[in-house]
């Protein structure tokens, strides 16, 4: 018996394929939308969202693209067109400004980021603190970050998802990464778990 | 140099995730093998990755969002409503949908232009289509008193108008009411009480969309 006693068979039928297609997905939904809104309730709210626009414009997706894809690429637009517009302090980043203060601290010898963070060092970080980190990441890397290294997307797909070039993949993944170093490298020297006084080399 | 390190550094990322070709592939293992600095980098940056993918922990989402979702899609349409597919436009594709917006705005406007441009001059311009709004033309019908004809049943008898006074007009075979202009041939018909009733051909200038008649001969048939 349909939920909607006007539902004719063929809509049923796309009902069911959708379902089967996007509720095997909803955990990776939302756990990105969580890391993406730091807030449970907003990131139900947006996988629901999510849901209902890809469901409404499930006929414009071809079936021989992929679908986690398609649908991440809904979430990413929801996210910057919806949620992140509620947010009093926007977290846009300044790639530029970024970028600069990257090869700068790259250059810089005196500065203490990455030598001596040694894989016990990270074994010794909580869980919380890699929440913690990943949630300072400013939205454009924390979001390439998240689906390269916990969804597993391939660049192309971050690509398609992002909307931006292959190149620009590359660059904000290394930069995310570079930055959620630090950030990690920050709880662990204060959890006393590093040496503060080592000196990096890049 | 600083765009060439970043790049190199770049690279790194892109091999540690074994995205880059073949030939790029091998130029960074010869930078690794070279360089200590870029090696060390390599493994950090190697080390988050993997940090990342083994403590991350992947939550389920919980059972009242599926449900909540499940429902909803009970309730919505499969496809979007004409509204929503203009916000969606709008929203995703704002560039696009205001040129297309423009466009479509300067297709309506424009056949309409000539009518805004002379909105000064609304005699010529609020006519039907092809037909100008002040013409010469002939007009046949019962010549009436508009008084009389059209407001006497409304009215009244004290309010009756003087009967000396009639206000000529025209009932025109279409069924139109046309009011004559007080002018020379006029104000013969305005004062020839006799014309009343009679059938006549009226020769002028009428105004099409005020039904004004400013006759320059008549003839009574």
């Amino acid at each position: 018996m349909p939920e909607n006693p006007i539902e004719n068979e063929d809509s049923i039928h796309k009902k069911k394929e959708f379902q089967e297609l996007a509720f095997v997905h909803m955990d990776s939904l939302y756990n990105t939308a969580l890391r993406m809104t730091r807030n449970e309730l907003d990131a139900e709210d947006l996988v629901q969202d999510v849901y209902v626009r890809a469901y409404r414009f499930f006929h414009k997706f071809r079936r021989d693209t992929n679908f986690k894809a398609w649908i991440f690429k809904i979430l990413t637009n929801t996210y910057i067109n919806q949620y992140r517009k509620k947010q009093n302090q926007p977290r846009q980043v300044d790639l530029e400004k970024v970028q600069n203060t990257y090869v700068e601290r790259s250059l810089d010898k005196e500065n203490d980021v990455i030598e001596g963070f040694r894989e016990k060092n990270y074994d010794s970080l909580f869980d919380d603190d890699i929440r913690a980190a990943l949630e300072q990441l400013p939205d454009e890397f924390r979001l390439v970050v998240l689906l390269a290294d916990v969804e597993a997307f391939s660049y192309k797909e971050i690509a398609k998802v992002v909307g931006c070039p292959l190149g620009t993949v590359m660059s904000r993944l290394s930069r995310g990464r570079k930055q959620l170093q630090n950030h990690l490298k920050e709880y662990a020297v204060r959890g006393g778990f590093t040496d503060k006084e080592r000196k990096p080399k890049l | 140099m600083k765009e060439n390190q970043e790049q190199l550094v770049a690279m790194i990322t892109g091999y540690i995730d074994g995205e880059l070709s073949a030939k790029d592939a091998t130029k960074v293992e010869a930078l690794l093998r070279e360089s200590k600095e870029y090696y060390d980098y390599y493994l950090t940056e190697k080390r988050t990755k993997e940090l990342l993918q083994k403590r991350v922990s992947i939550l389920r989402a919980p059972l009242h969002l599926r449900n909540r979702i499940r429902r909803q899609l009970g309730r919505t349409g499969f496809r979007p409503g004409f509204w929503e597919l203009l916000q969606g436009l709008f929203e995703y594709r704002p560039l696009a949908a205001s040129l297309a917006f423009s466009v479509l705005a300067i297709l309506i406007i424009l056949p309409n232009y000539r009518l805004i441009h002379n909105s000064s001059m609304p005699l010529q311009s609020q006519g039907m289509e092809g037909v100008p709004a002040v013409r010469n033309a002939q007009l046949a019908g019962e010549i009436i008193c508009l008084d009389c004809d059209l407001f006497n049943p409304l009215l009244r008898p004290s309010e009756h108008h003087d009967p000396v006074l009639h206000r000529p007009g025209l009932r025109a075979d279409d069924g139109s009411i046309w009011t004559i202009l007080v002018g020379k041939a006029g104000n013969k018909l305005q004062y020839s009480r006799d014309l009343l009733k009679k059938r006549a051909t009226l020769t002028g200038t009428i105004f099409e969309n005020s039904r004004y008649i400013q006759v320059s001969k008549y003839e009574v048939l």
